[in-house]
């Protein structure tokens, strides 16, 4: 089972949304990291088939452009600004969506009711969809997405206004699917992505600027992570000349970490990277916006 | 040439089981996912569908001429139901999630303006018992009212894996009606049919359009995952 895409491309007017991008995806769960309009939710739509550009997009042997039904039956998505039937309760609106999904009726009320016991919404069952909280609505956008048992399923932005445990649930629900089904989700909380990704994808101005695997990645910043503590006019004198993950007050003296390729003081130390200082590395301008 | 006899029948037996998974899946006809679909929609249908019957009714009885204000009255309404669709989707953001699903918005209002069609038949039953029509009139109104409404259904069904969304359904669905006026205007044809024909002609084309709602669908499943069943 492999989702490939092959050349994408989108422009909008001379803006290149998406550039040639090459990629193949297999079951597990692979998580696209980019800043906000590096094109992660164009690559995602195009993945999806509602937006067309350039390019080929094979599921299997089935063309997205040659078959769209076929290909759409193995999809499960999940925008980012999920749209819903204010009026329906959560249990119509799922049974709307099983319906337009062509699910046959047996299947789907079996499947709603394992649904929504995992992502425990069978207590909201009757509550109209205007009524939920922002939390609970991407419950139910997750479970509609979830609904035909997709081998592909698409998540934008899924953890975004999630609390922690409705966080740790969609984690365990994401991790469970990952043996079967290829999981492409979109997101800028990067610890969401540390516990639970195979494979990161770093998108930035339309490209697949990276790819790999966790541990992979943060090889290609290994000895350029830094820690050190100084006092606070030397603190604001390297902050500006540096990238700073984070810092904070410790006795008196300003404790920061630094991303940099050299050594940016004397008495700094090199530590281990993680996803954070990745992504600062690749998106400091953004960053710094 | 040795086969593995135990392997192809374990192959056999794994694939009849992956087809079963797949027809309890989804729906086996067309006629049941509409049949579904209406059930949830009803209260939507049946005020579209009210509001058209009376309308083309109380239209039809001032003018005393029910095929051209069942005509009008009924793609009126038609019109009003493809711009709900649309507005429906685009106000609460579903377009995305509905260019993906299988009745897509194209669909959901090809169905709709079946079930239009259906209350279509109460409302000439209705007008037929309340106007006295005479042999003419019933003919034209078969001919020019009914038929063609069933016959464009038939063709917009054929069409449906081009359409995406409610304008082309409305498009496919009026150029198909008029081509069919137009060639049973061209060959005159209520002057040299009989009601009897008329009503054996109507009821043929309903029969046509259910068997068409199976078979079509069939076929399509045979596509999709190159089987049949």
């Amino acid at each position: 089972m492999e989702l490939v895409i092959k050349n994408a491309s989108k422009t909008y007017k001379d803006v290149h949304a998406v550039k040639d991008v090459n990629v193949v995806l297999k079951p597990g769960i692979h998580a696209l990291l980019g800043a906000n309009g590096s094109g992660k939710t164009t690559l995602m739509k195009m993945i999806c088939g509602i937006l067309k550009g350039e390019g080929e997009l094979y599921f299997d042997e089935v063309s997205a452009f040659d078959n769209y039904e076929a290909y759409a039956l193995h999809i499960g998505y999940m925008p980012q600004h999920f749209g819903y039937y204010p009026q329906y309760t959560v249990k119509e609106f799922l049974e709307y969506m099983s319906i337009v999904k062509n699910l046959s009726e047996e299947y789907s009320h079996q499947r709603i009711n394992e649904l929504v016991n995992q992502l425990n919404l069978k207590d909201k069952l009757n509550t109209k969809m205007k009524a939920l909280s922002g939390g609970m609505l991407k419950r139910v956008g997750i479970i509609q997405a979830l609904l035909s048992e997709p081998e592909i399923l698409i998540l934008d932005e899924p953890t975004a206004g999630l609390d922690p445990k409705e966080r740790i649930i969609f984690r365990n629900l994401i991790a469970s699917l990952s043996e079967n089904t290829i999981v492409l989700l979109s997101t800028h909380i990067v610890s969401d992505i540390e516990s639970i990704a195979d494979d990161i994808l770093i998108m930035k101005e339309g490209e697949i600027i990276m790819q790999g695997a966790y541990e992979d990645l943060l090889q290609i910043i290994e000895n350029k992570v830094w820690e050190v503590s100084l006092d606070k006019k030397s603190a604001h004198r390297l902050m500006k000349e540096t990238r700073v993950v984070k810092s904070h007050y410790v006795d008196g003296s300003i404790y920061m970490r630094i991303v940099s390729d050299k050594k940016p003081h004397e008495n700094a130390k090199t530590v281990a990277p993680d996803l954070d200082d990745l992504y600062l590395y690749y998106f400091a301008e953004e960053v710094a916006l | 040439m040795k086969i593995d006899e135990k392997a192809l029948y374990q192959t056999k037996k794994i694939c009849h089981h992956e087809l079963d998974e797949m027809i309890f899946k989804y729906n086996k006809s067309h006629i049941q996912i509409f049949l579904r679909f209406i059930k949830k929609e009803f209260y939507h249908e049946s005020l579209f569908a009210l509001v058209g019957l009376i309308v083309v009714f109380m239209l039809s009885l001032l003018a005393k001429n029910v095929s051209v204000f069942c005509v009008g009255g009924y793609f009126f309404i038609l019109g009003a139901v493809a711009i709900y669709e649309h507005l429906k989707n685009e106000i609460y953001h579903m377009n995305d999630l509905m260019k993906m699903a299988y009745l897509n918005e194209g669909k959901t209002f090809l169905f709709r303006t079946i079930t239009m069609s259906l209350y279509q038949i109460i409302a000439f039953v209705v007008l037929c018992l309340f106007l006295s029509l005479d042999q003419f009139e019933l003919i034209s109104c078969i001919f020019y009212a009914l038929l063609p409404i069933y016959v464009s259904q038939i063709i917009s069904f054929h069409m449906m894996s081009y359409i995406k969304n409610s304008l082309q359904t409305f498009i496919v669905y009026i150029l198909s009606y008029f081509l069919i006026i137009y060639i049973f205007h061209f060959y005159e044809i209520n002057t040299f049919v009989t009601l009897r024909q008329s009503i054996i002609a109507g009821i043929s084309v309903i029969v046509l359009f259910v068997i068409d709602m199976i078979f079509v669908y069939k076929q399509r499943k045979g596509n999709h995952y190159g089987i049949s069943y």
